[in-house]
């Protein structure tokens, strides 16, 4: 007889965790040719990817409307998506959304871009 | 005269140990000077490989911002190629942090196959995903610089 799995591996620990690396700029967020997709590997074997899919819903004025969802990928070093996590598999509300708008500010390097631009403008007369 | 072969032998047996404790010296002075030598063989030919992946990036970039799009295709499955490659046969020789850079490379030139696998030239020429692919094609070329700079500072 074969068992029953009964609970999913749990995201919000890896989640969390993340996103606070990821805010201390020691997660090293990549681009990829998909606009709202970033990817980093770690250990040498693991590849992360944050990517955003479709969902329909209903907006404060309850109209069908179509958003945007972040999702949370893990790949092996083949390249096959071993797991996936959205929003509704992290307990803490948020993380995972705020996760990919870091991960964006790290693979476009925004932050050094704002520094710059405030250094140049601070240089100005 | 009994006595005297018996000095001579004492000190001929603490002569040759003297001897062979010199020549064990020297042998392991030599092994690890050709383990050194090795070492560097193989990363000065991981860092050939590099060089080549570099030529190959650049190559891609180029036929993207030409709208050479079928030659930028090939170009990114062989670079993916490699960089699949490459891991595997030095996995000894590199880092988890160049492991990791060279995983995460080939994730970002498989994203640029698949675009452009998905868009036919018109589409990829006028549309958005031209720019980010041109964009993750910069990022590749910069992270295998930058692998390729840390591995030429250790050869020297």
């Amino acid at each position: 007889m074969t068992e029953k799995i009964q609970y999913e591996p749990d995201a919000t620990d890896m989640v969390v965790k993340l996103l606070e690396k990821t805010v201390a700029g020691k997660i090293p967020w990549k681009p990829t040719a998909d606009n709202s997709e970033f990817v980093v590997s770690l250990k040498g074997t693991t590849t992360l990817r944050l990517y955003t899919t479709s969902e329909t819903g209903y907006n404060e004025y309850n109209e069908r409307e179509e958003f945007e969802v972040p999702m949370l990928s893990l790949e092996d070093e083949k390249g096959r998506r071993l797991w996936q996590a959205g929003q509704q598999d992290v307990k803490t509300p948020g993380a995972l959304r705020n996760l990919h708008k870091a991960a964006r500010r790290v693979a476009n390097r925004v932050d050094d871009r704002i520094t710059q631009i405030v250094k140049a403008l601070d240089e100005l007369n | 005269m009994f006595d005297t072969l018996q000095v001579a032998g004492g000190l001929a047996s603490i002569a040759g140990l003297a001897f062979s404790f010199l020549a064990f010296r020297r042998a392991e002075r030599a092994r690890s000077v050709a383990e050194q030598v090795r070492r560097d063989l193989m990363v000065r030919s991981f860092a050939e490989e590099l060089a080549l992946a570099c030529e190959k990036a650049s190559e891609l970039l180029d036929f993207l911002h030409h709208n050479r799009f079928s030659e930028a295709r090939l170009r990114a499955t062989e670079l993916s190629a490699s960089l699949s490659e490459m891991p595997n046969r030095r996995s000894r020789h590199a880092s988890e942090e160049i492991r990791n850079s060279l995983l995460t490379t080939r994730t970002q030139v498989d994203s640029i196959e698949a675009i452009l696998g998905r868009g036919s030239k018109t589409t990829l020429k006028d549309g958005p995903s031209r720019e980010f692919m041109l964009q993750c094609a910069r990022s590749v070329i910069h992270t295998l610089r930058e692998m390729l700079g840390t591995l030429k500072a250790d050869l020297d």
